[in-house]
């Protein structure tokens, strides 16, 4: 094959480009992809293939390993709990939105009543603080409690987690879910083994409104508490 | 995907699984280097696929390049809140998170990626990149071990990584 012939030179252009070559070989590589637009633009698709591999793990390549055979059934079924919650809270927040519609008559009469008897110079009663919900973590392990209360504040959420029965030491993580499956942390902890159990304050800086749910993981265990 | 097989519903997400599944499961463990983490890892990223199925559009890309975005978001929470330091807030650590290329969730899902387009080159093209690249063996004791003149083995890997490049390109990652 002569050395001008350009399949030559590009069969020598793989191990050139893995580094391979020795020093005569990289010579006549090098004097050749000088003057040869077409090599060294071959060289030049091929140095990103090479940089690939070196992040790669050659001992890792002859197998990959399989899912265990009932992981689609669970995928499934997680999916299916979710959309039952999802119907639930819909129901609920309907529910809601009919209770409040009649309960803002009442607050309407209420209010009537109660500006008629009193004067321009008296103080406005307190605002009210924003309602706190609190939710339950559920499917734990015998003896385990954890309830998160969540209050919306201007800056995001915030987040109280009780925990009690887990085990000590364990790290907690905390997580806002979005209704897109997107998170926000809020935080970790490690649980303190108290007879009280813990109580950790957190913070997240997603609006109470734009988070369906709270996650929060113990150790290798996720839970997930639907927020109404 | 027709209609009847959207994400939304489960024949679709038992189609998407099937076709899918396994391969985001790797990428899960490769990642993750637990398989209990990769098990919820996959869980994850179904449901997060189901919550968002109305937003996929097969026009703009396939479902097979949108489960892997979804499942890369997914290892790399899961991985961070995994890490042993606790934290407290993301505004408290955003100045200290490392660079994209630092994490070692995003290298390992590189790797995992590199080494699932080896998986899909022929043997012959697999065998001449594993040996001399990743084993470090001389072209002439591969060429040997394989009975082949030892400018053949030399070809096999310039094709080999032209394969790569396309498999690479193929699972739409063709990134740097």
């Amino acid at each position: 094959m002569a050395p001008d012939d350009h399949r030559f030179w590009r069969e020598r252009l793989g191990a050139y480009a893995l580094g391979h070559s020795d020093a005569d070989e990289t010579a006549a590589v090098h004097a050749h992809t000088e003057g040869c637009r077409g090599c060294r633009e071959e060289l030049a698709e091929l140095a990103p293939v090479v940089r690939r591999l070196s992040l790669g793990d050659g001992e890792r390549v002859a197998s990959s390993p399989a899912p265990p055979r009932d992981l689609g059934d669970r995928v499934l079924a997680r999916v299916g709990r979710e959309r039952r919650s999802r119907r639930a809270r819909r129901r609920r927040n309907a529910v809601r939105g009919s209770f409040a519609a009649a309960a803002a008559v009442g607050v309407a009469a209420v209010a009537a009543i109660a500006l008629v008897p009193r004067g321009d110079d008296e103080p406005e009663p307190a605002r009210r603080g924003p309602p706190a919900e609190t939710v339950a973590f559920r499917g734990l392990p015998p003896g385990v409690s954890m309830r998160a209360t969540v209050i919306p504040r201007a800056w995001g959420t915030a987040i109280t987690v009780s925990v009690r029965g887990a085990p000590g030491g364990i790290l907690c993580v905390v997580w806002l879910e979005r209704a897109d499956g997107t998170r926000v942390s809020a935080g970790s902890f490690r649980y303190v083994d108290r007879s009280e159990g813990s109580r950790v304050m957190l913070a997240a800086a997603l609006p109470r409104s734009d988070a369906v749910e709270v996650g929060l993981r113990a150790g290798r265990w996720t839970y997930v508490a639907p927020l109404p | 995907m027709p209609r009847s097989a959207t994400l939304d519903q489960d024949e679709g997400l038992r189609t998407a699984y099937r076709a899918h599944g396994p391969e985001l499961y790797g990428l899960a463990v490769r990642t993750l280097g637990d398989r209990g983490l990769a098990e919820e890892a996959v869980q994850e990223t179904f449901l997060r696929a189901w919550h968002a199925a109305d937003r996929f559009d097969p026009a703009l890309g396939s479902l097979r390049t949108w489960l892997f975005a979804i499942a890369r978001n997914v290892v790399i929470d899961i991985g961070r809140a995994r890490a042993v330091r606790p934290r407290l807030a993301d505004a408290a650590v955003v100045e200290d998170r490392p660079d994209e290329e630092e994490d070692p969730y995003e290298r390992a899902l590189l790797a995992w990626e590199v080494e699932e387009a080896l998986r899909r080159l022929g043997d012959a093209h697999r065998e001449v990149l594993v040996e001399t690249y990743y084993r470090c063996r001389p072209y002439a004791e591969v060429a040997a071990a394989l009975g082949v003149p030892e400018g053949t083995v030399k070809s096999r890997v310039y094709y080999a990584l032209r394969a790569l490049r396309n498999a690479l390109e193929e699972m739409g990652f063709d990134g740097p």
